[in-house]
């Protein structure tokens, strides 16, 4: 990478703090703003004008930061600090949605992880979320640690890891793409792409092992390129132990780092003669490779099976039978009622923008530095050439969201794909930095001059703005944007506090690890405050959809070792409006086609049998001890049939 | 001089580190201490075993601080996770050993560090 074609550098400007400051002020402001539209919701404040709200708040964030970066007469530091600033006020907003516990899934999952080793003070504990994490115990290790050693609990702890983690991904994405553009400039445009990708906003700010997996992959590709010619052991063992770190926190993440550091020597070393720094990375690439692939196989077992067997291989199928001309699974946009055509028309023109900026960005870049021909780019600019390779992908990497087992696949690739989509789209921001003439075509000459001057600046920020609003519309449910209200009215999307109680109580008065039935949001509670171990949901959900306690419905509890079941009432107060639309699992009879909340008739016979005792109620929350069932030691019988046959 | 200071203030906080169990009640001092200690003290002193003065930008030295140092912090947990238990003392001991470590051999380094400009 350090090893492109050398540009001479252009005068540095100053670094303007005063226009910092105002900025700083004008992201106060907006901050301020989303803080407004957050507390409405909560207090039940009309959601549509609270997300307004929330738009504007996003905008006064990201546009004065957009315009000042692709500014010309900006000093490089500034650029830097911008583009960290924007990331830092970007995850801000994320714990300002949720600033007294963690409400995302994956968020409960690495939760899970980080008590499971406060208590044993050991690594891969049993987690009932999701089995594979805690095989990959960098993210919950170094939490931890942090709670160990500070006393803070878990949920602070958690921001302040991960919060590391966007502070370094912004800033070694900055510096990794002035690299691969030869641009501090085209490095802020590339920075704000990356920022604007469908789930920075929410997803990279979770509290999830992708999410500490990807800012350190980062980190050792900035650092490798920064070191490998001149850097000695120590700056070796750093490397070393980053990328360590990459392989015990996020499999993905070790893979694709693997794949570039595979494509960054490949690239060198077909192109021009090896030197010292061509084969350490060559050797780094090894070593990630091998190690990556040995934890994956010999620790990670569980792993394989949560990728390949539950996501890789199903979408395939479903992408296969799509590409045959088969029927669409998954409806866009999905996560429960339809959201306004505004909504989706963002989300298709932020797509239509990057899309748009492809071509424009190549002719810039091509005319920029020079080319003549394609053997140019890969000769001069090598990295540039893998950046445009990785964008090339992207509109095949929309083809999953189309199918119910691709759409989670799809989503995280951007956080991956964004990387070259970033480089390429900041070539739009690139200057020639010789006088040679520019003998190219009047169309080429014309969009190059579209980019350039003040009115480039426009343009440029305005397609940034475009992608990063209708990113947003694409990467999040229009009904998940806001916090539900403190008391909503049909069935919540993120676990409530009496269900938190409740979960409480079982570990007070039932103990830890106990098998437990409950719908999915539940069980996430319950595996996290309660300590206990829910049962997965694809394999007890059958248990909740029939009337009836006896028959098929004991057996399943005997052979799942259900002890207790927790009944959430809300669940027949309205719809599911997680993506997928489900109460227990994508594999429920009516998922992604409810009309009616479920049926109340399925949760009455939990109190219309013998043989299940309830130990808890606190509104519509209630807890039954099964135990007699799971043991077979008791048969289950309608209460309404014992006493007409008692009477007899 | 001032860079035997430096050193001298970071090994003084490793060893204070390694005493957190011992000597620090939990509270405001243990919270900083403890941020120090994940965040910032490894990194810095493995950066300056590694650089002489001049070879990165502030911005650039910052990132690679933190960089490194939360590298460190997921390594030593793991490590101490799948060994002997994850602890309060065990991380305390293991991060500070490593910052003094590091302090070390930037002092034995400095006399004979040359100054590196490495190629961009």
């Amino acid at each position: 990478m350090d090893t492109d074609r050398r540009i001479s550098l252009i005068p540095e400007a100053r670094t303007s703090y005063r226009t910092v400051s105002l900025i700083l002020a004008v992201i106060a402001l907006g901050l301020v703003m989303v803080q407004k539209a957050n507390q409405d919701a909560f207090h039940g404040g009309n959601y549509a004008l609270n997300l307004n709200l929330l738009w504007i708040g996003l905008s006064i964030i990201f546009v004065p930061v957009a315009m000042r970066v692709v500014m010309r007469e900006v000093s490089r530091v500034e650029r830097l600090g911008l583009v960290v600033l924007l990331g830092v006020a970007l995850y801000v907003v994320k714990i300002q949605g949720s600033p007294t516990s963690f409400t995302l899934i994956d968020e409960y999952i690495h939760l899970r992880n980080t008590q499971n080793i406060l208590r044993t003070h050991g690594l891969f504990g049993y987690n009932p979320l999701l089995p594979a994490s805690a095989y990959y115990p960098g993210l919950a290790g170094v939490s931890a640690a942090l709670v160990s050693v500070t006393g803070l609990n878990t949920f602070i702890a958690g921001l302040l890891v991960i919060g590391a983690g966007r502070v370094l991904i912004s800033g070694c994405f900055f510096l990794v793409s002035e690299k691969v553009t030869g641009s501090a400039r085209a490095a802020g445009v590339a920075g704000l792409i990356y920022a604007a990708n469908p789930m920075f906003l929410y997803w990279s700010s979770s509290f999830s092992y992708e999410d500490l997996g990807l800012p350190l992959a980062f980190f050792v590709v900035w650092w490798i390129s920064r070191t490998r010619r001149g850097g000695d052991l120590w700056a070796q063992l750093v490397t070393v132990s980053a990328l360590a770190a990459v392989t015990f926190t996020h499999h993905i993440s070790a893979f694709a780092l693997s794949l570039l550091l595979v494509a960054w020597f490949a690239v060198e070393f077909f192109t021009r003669k090896a030197n010292r720094g061509t084969l350490q990375v060559g050797l780094y690439a090894a070593l990630i490779g091998t190690a990556s692939v040995a934890w994956f196989l010999l620790v990670a077992r569980p792993a394989a099976a949560y990728i390949f067997d539950q996501n890789v291989l199903p979408a395939l199928e479903q992408i296969k039978t799509l590409v045959a001309g088969g029927r669409a699974t998954r409806k866009l946009f999905s996560g429960g009622e339809s959201p306004p055509s505004w909504y989706m028309l963002a989300g298709f023109s932020a797509l239509g923008v990057i899309m748009l900026g492809f071509p424009l960005a190549v002719v810039r870049g091509w005319v920029a530095f020079g080319f003549r021909r394609i053997a140019d780019v890969v000769r001069e600019r090598p990295s540039t050439a893998v950046a445009v390779l990785m964008a090339a992908s992207f509109p095949f990497t929309m083809i999953p969201r189309l199918t119910s087992d691709g759409g989670a696949l799809s989503s995280r690739t951007s956080e991956y794909i964004y990387t070259g989509i970033g480089c390429l789209l900041g070539l739009l921001a690139t200057e020639p930095r010789w006088s040679a003439s520019l003998s190219v075509g009047k169309i080429a000459r014309a969009i190059y001059s579209l980019m350039s001057g003040r009115r480039g600046n426009f343009l440029i920020a305005g397609m940034l703005f475009i992608a990063f609003i209708g990113n947003i519309t694409i990467g999040n449910s229009y009904f998940q944007l806001l916090p539900p209200p403190l008391k909503p009215s049909g069935y919540p999307w993120i676990v409530q506090p009496d269900v938190i109680g409740a979960a409480e109580w079982a570990h007070a008065h039932l103990g830890p690890y106990e098998p437990f039935a409950t719908d999915y949001t539940d069980s996430l509670a319950l595996a996290t405050y309660g300590s206990e171990n829910p049962e997965p949901e694809e394999k007890i959900f059958p248990i909740f959809f029939d009337s009836g306690l006896d028959g098929a419905t004991a057996q399943l509890i005997r052979t799942a070792k259900v002890r207790y079941i927790l009944v959430d009432w809300r669940m027949t107060y309205g719809l599911p409006m997680n993506p997928g639309d489900y109460y227990f699992s994508q594999w429920e009879p009516s998922a992604s086609n409810y009309t009616t909340p479920f049926r109340a008739a399925d949760l009455e016979k939990f109190s219309n049998y013998t043989c299940s005792h309830m130990l808890y109620k606190n509104g519509p929350i209630e807890i039954f001890d099964v135990t007699g069932i799971e043991r077979g030691t008791c048969v289950p019988k309608l209460v309404a049939a014992t006493r007409q046959g008692g009477s007899q | 001089m001032k860079s035997v200071r430096i050193e001298l203030a970071a090994m003084i906080l490793g060893l204070l580190a390694m005493g957190l169990e011992e000597f620090l009640a939990r509270g405001p001092v243990s919270v900083v201490c403890g941020l120090l200690l994940i965040f910032v003290l490894p990194g810095f002193s493995v950066m300056r075993a590694v650089l002489s003065q001049g070879n990165l930008s502030m911005g650039e030295q910052a990132l690679a601080t933190l960089g490194t140092s939360l590298a460190i912090s997921v390594c030593a947990a793991v490590f101490l996770g799948a060994t002997i238990g994850l602890t309060r003392q065990s991380v305390a001991v293991l991060l500070g050993f490593i910052v003094i470590a590091a302090c070390l051999t930037r002092l034995i380094r400095s006399g004979s560090l040359k100054r590196r400009k490495w190629e961009d």
